[in-house]
């Protein structure tokens, strides 16, 4: 600390210099910064799991679809058909879109007495009442798109667009969008489908950042004001977390990586958390000054007495956000370390900058921050009270909840569909519902069964097991709409048999011939299910949206029917689709966690026992951090709330955030007892003082992450309000269990030791 | 259009086997089209060939085809696969009717039937080929003068290119390039850019040599440049003007095999 104080005293003005060229550099970068909110970004680079989709991807001509969906009274009319065609047609030309499928371009087998015709099923849009009569007869009796092109009650209808796997998403949603709106439509229309929700996530996200980062700034501000009742507590502190939120965005943009949906959190977070530094040195220099220092003696005395406390808070905080970087989700782990680098980027600006800044300011005029408080002193002297009569209690009670927490925790179950990002009621939701109700879903699993043989699915026997696949595929919960070589060849044999239904049924010999047959075709539907070795076929189906628990259950259940069917040496088998992938994220969100959480606590203690110089002390100030953490867990376990990307991340940020309570709680009462207080004094002083500055603190912190409940991400609001209580439970924590700790610590100690230890007695 | 596979895909072959001989100077597009039209003159063909089908990665499926082709007041076609065991005898029929319409047929051994083909897939594969059917008719010539419109891009003494453009809405492509020899009104290359104006396939014609006359090349590559795959026929043993017993193009003989 000597050598940042004389190396402020004698750089200040290079100090601020080299400051602003920095921000001015990162700022320079930080324009260019991009979001990115594909649910594949969320994996480490070369998982498996997202190798086999793009994979597959690439050789079925992408496995992402867009769904645009017409609901209307009647969706078998003239007008809407007409409205369906032109949809088609329009999205077939955009760039990137690989294939359209709707009920006015879809190719049917079909035949009449010794004639056969593959072609169109709607060659013409019917205009008699009869012939629209005559379509919606046979339309009801066709499985291959009743359920997927058609709902079942004739009121909706789909138009599904295949993303070749090189499409720009983002720009191909925008067009469909447009597409959808220069049509003007009659009916009530409805876009989903994953690259939807991934732009629809990344424009909310815009959004979000733009109203809550101001927001977020004005809240801290004004909590400045009220704490210090001088420009400079305001302006000063905001200036040093601007400048570190900038920092980080531009090594963001810097490093190529780009903002994703949890970073809407990370100005929010910067701004509250490192404001921090600058409230406990400014609170010192205030104090200082009162207590008769001038200005030049009030800031070194600031830097060597507060600034310890101050680098061990933002380390201890730095490594919280750091153990984040133990997740196996790359968008948790690029996010808890830069927003380690922020917090790093304030805590250095905090020591450096801001008392160079001072040393170049006035003597402030008035020193109300340091003026007596009546309602904070009381607040302050009732804890000391409370602490003193009642620590064993504290503590039991404390535990008490602990247990309490620690009961509930394996009720907490992961979250990771993509819905539960967006708000009840709102289009997409909207959307996702009636894709649910009236086409069984838009995503879809994917099922490549490998022969390891050439032509080797021409073998009947295979393709019968194929048909009894599917059959029982469609009885699994979540699951509808199964599709195959199958059901084309069942189509082609009615067809070749005089459209008989007695043959639609798969054909007992000659499937090469058949499959011949199937290739002239104008659609390359053939192509969709089989590979060109005719090796592999693909089995789609389509999967409804619901939880992650219900995901996972499905997931089982398919593999257990794979291995029941195809479970013998003779067949390789890919399952992926984005169910798959998503069931993959909630694996990895708990192993996460625990990594995270875990490693976090470990730091917090090992960090505090090297500087307190004591395991006992680091245990001493890991406690209520550790307390804090069960609580938060034991408030998600009794309210439901789902662990997912936010929530996952609030144990390791109280960790990161709240220890610092108890480090400066802690320092301040040594520093105390090393000037000859006795523990009861030492606490007392501690209480008052440092419960101010965490007082400031904490209001700041809490206040900022209750912004996050103006978010529009559902995830987010639940993180802000968590995270919230979670920092008010953790200045307690330092505030009251801390003080009780140290209370029933002397207190054993004095029972289990020999009479003549005096130190821990008191005096 | 289905129906009119057989005819076209053989037709095809013969007009890229086959010359004008005519030296002409000031010929428009259209001229020249006539030029390689009416190099078309064997009465018959038998045809051996082998279809080779490569995907993008490589991997190749093969097929031997026999062909056989009568002109007369009306056309007629017959292609029957012999090999790969699983797919032979299968065979398509087709009887020019009036109107450059056609009737077609499919015989599949498994099904020991014929079956009528109805419907239309001017701009699908034909058998899982990167042939389209309008591939097929811009070579045939049969009806492409009613298709399309020529213009003369550039020429040199060697040879011209030309510039196709459909004048049939149905044809989905925005424009055709063609190059002919001079020498023998032979097109060596063709290339076909798809509605949004980008090159789609390119056709390639090597081995021209002359059989019983008729230039012919013995090797067609059609490369689909969008998807990365080809098809290769390969020309095999060719017979022109062998009279064909008209029995061979009935549906009965069809289904014999």
């Amino acid at each position: 600390m000597k050598f940042i104080k004389s190396f402020v005293q004698k750089y200040a003005k290079g100090i601020i210099i080299m400051t602003i060229l920095l921000t001015v550099f990162f700022a320079y970068q930080a324009i260019g910064v991009k979001i990115n909110t594909d649910m594949k970004k969320m994996f480490p680079d070369g998982d498996p799991v997202v190798e086999t989709f793009d994979k597959i991807s690439d050789r079925y001509g992408g496995s992402e679809y867009i769904v645009l969906m017409l609901k209307d009274r009647d969706i078998m009319d003239k007008e809407t058909l007409q409205h369906i065609d032109y949809l088609t047609k329009k999205l077939e030309g955009i760039k990137g879109i690989n294939k359209v499928r709707s009920i006015t371009n879809i190719e049917e087998i079909r035949g009449k007495g010794f004639t056969i015709e593959i072609g169109e099923f709607i060659k013409e849009i019917p205009k008699t009442k009869r012939e629209i009569q005559s379509l919606k007869e046979d339309v009801l009796t066709k499985d291959r798109y009743l359920g997927t092109l058609v709902a079942q009650d004739l009121e909706a209808a789909t138009i599904i667009s295949q993303l070749s796997p090189e499409a720009n998403q983002k720009k191909v949603v925008s067009k469909v969008q447009k597409i959808r709106k220069e049509a003007e439509l009659t009916e009530e229309s409805y876009l989903t489908g994953s690259p939807v929700l991934t732009k629809a996530m990344a424009d909310n996200m815009k959004n979000d950042i733009i109203k809550l980062f101001p927001f977020v700034s004005i809240m801290v501000m004004l909590i400045l004001f009220d704490s210090f009742h001088s420009w400079r507590g305001v302006v000063l502190p905001i200036i040093v977390v601007l400048f570190s939120v900038i920092w980080t965005i531009g090594l963001i943009a810097w490093l190529g990586k780009s903002l994703s949906i949890v970073s809407t959190v990370l100005p929010v977070l910067l701004v509250s958390v490192g404001s921090a530094y600058a409230i406990h040195f400014l609170t010192r220099f205030y104090e200082d000054q009162k207590e008769g220092l001038n200005k030049k003696e009030a800031i070194i005395e600031s830097i060597l007495k507060v600034g310890m406390a101050i680098v061990m808070a933002g380390i201890t905080t730095i490594a919280g956000f750091s153990s984040l970087g133990l997740s196996d989700l790359t968008i948790i782990k690029d996010f808890g370390l830069f927003t380690a680098f922020g917090v790093f980027a304030a805590l250095i600006m905090s020591i450096t900058f801001l008392p160079a800044t001072l040393f170049l300011l006035k003597k402030p005029k008035h020193l109300r921050a340091a003026e007596d408080r009546k309602l904070l002193d009381k607040l302050c002297s009732n804890i000391s009270k409370l602490v003193n009569r009642h620590a064993i209690l504290i503590i039991i009670g404390v535990i008490i909840i602990c247990l309490l927490s620690l009961w509930v925790v394996p009720q907490i179950k992961p979250e990771t569909n993509y819905i539960t990002f967006f708000q009840q009621g709102s289009e997409i939701r909207k959307a996702d519902t009636l894709v649910n109700t009236k086409f069984g879903g838009s995503e879809s699993l994917e099922i490549i069964v490998d022969t390891k043989k050439r032509n080797g699915i021409e073998n009947p026997n295979f393709l019968k097991k194929v048909k009894s696949f599917q059959t029982e595929l469609e009885e699994i919960d979540l699951l509808s709409n199964s599709m195959s070589v199958v059901d084309l060849l069942e189509e082609e044999n009615q067809a070749l048999n005089q459209g008989d239904e007695k043959f639609e049924r798969l054909p007992g010999r000659g499937i090469a011939q058949y499959l011949l047959l199937l290739s002239s075709d104008d659609d390359d539907l053939l192509s969709d299910f089989i590979d060109f070795d005719h090796q592999e076929v693909r089995i789609r189906v389509m999967v409804a949206s619901a939880s992650s628990q219900q995901t996972k259950l499905m997931i089982q259940k398919v593999r257990g029917l794979i291995d029941d069917k195809f479970g013998n040496k003779s067949y390789d088998i890919t399952l992926t689709g984005t169910p798959v992938l998503s069931n993959r994220l909630t694996d990895m969100i708990i192993s996460s966690q625990i990594k995270s959480l875990l490693s976090s606590i470990l730091l917090a203690f090992i960090i505090t026992s090297i500087l307190l110089k004591s395991p006992l002390k680091g245990f001493a100030c890991s406690f209520p951090i550790a307390v804090t953490v069960l609580i938060n867990f034991g408030l998600m376990g009794w309210t439901s709330v789902p662990l997912n990307v936010a929530t996952s991340m609030i144990a390791s940020i109280a960790v990161g955030v709240g220890v610092d309570y108890s480090i400066h709680f802690y320092t301040r009462y040594q520093e105390e007892r090393e000037k000859g207080a006795n523990l009861k004094e030492a606490l007392e002083i501690a209480i008052k003082t440092i419960g101010r500055a965490n007082y400031f603190n904490a209001t700041a912190v809490t206040a900022g992450f209750l912004v996050l409940l103006f978010s529009s991400f559902p995830p987010l609001k639940t993180f802000g309000l968590l995270t919230s209580i979670t920092m008010l439970v953790s200045f307690l924590g330092a505030m009251v269990v801390l003080p009780s700790l140290i209370i029933v610590g002397a207190k054993i100690s004095d029972v289990m030791s020999s009479e003549d230890d005096i130190s821990l007695r008191g005096r | 259009m289905r129906r009119k596979m057989i005819s076209l895909i053989l037709m095809s072959v013969l007009i890229l086997g086959l010359i004008g001989g005519v030296s002409a100077q000031d010929l428009t597009g259209d001229d020249i089209l006539d030029r390689v039209e009416a190099a078309i003159d064997a009465d018959s063909s038998e045809i051996k060939l082998k279809m080779q089908l490569y995907n993008e990665a490589g991997s190749m499926r093969e097929r031997e085809l026999k062909a056989y082709t009568q002109d007369g007041e009306y056309d007629k076609a017959l292609i029957r696969f012999l090999a790969p065991a699983s797919v032979e005898g299968t065979a398509f029929l087709s009887h020019e009717k009036n109107n450059n319409d056609e009737d077609m047929y499919l015989y599949m051994p498994v099904l020991g039937n014929v079956r009528r083909i109805a419907g239309s897939q001017k701009n699908g594969s034909f058998v899982g080929t990167d042939f389209s059917y309008n591939d097929l008719s811009i070579l045939g010539g049969g009806n492409y003068k009613e298709d399309y419109k020529a213009t003369i891009l550039e020429s040199n003494k060697n040879e011209y290119l030309l510039k196709l453009i459909p004048t049939d809405k149905e044809i989905e492509y925005k424009f055709v390039k063609m190059w002919v020899k001079r020498s023998n009104w032979f097109p060596t290359k063709l290339e076909f850019y798809d509605t949004s104006g980008d090159l789609h396939k390119v056709l390639i014609n090597e081995g021209v040599k002359q059989i019983a006359g008729y230039w012919t090349a013995s090797e067609l590559t059609m490369k689909n440049v969008q998807k990365g795959s080809k098809t290769v026929l390969r020309l095999d043993e060719i017979t022109y003007d062998k009279p064909i017993s008209e029995r061979i193009f009935t549906t009965r003989y069809l289904r014999r095999y």
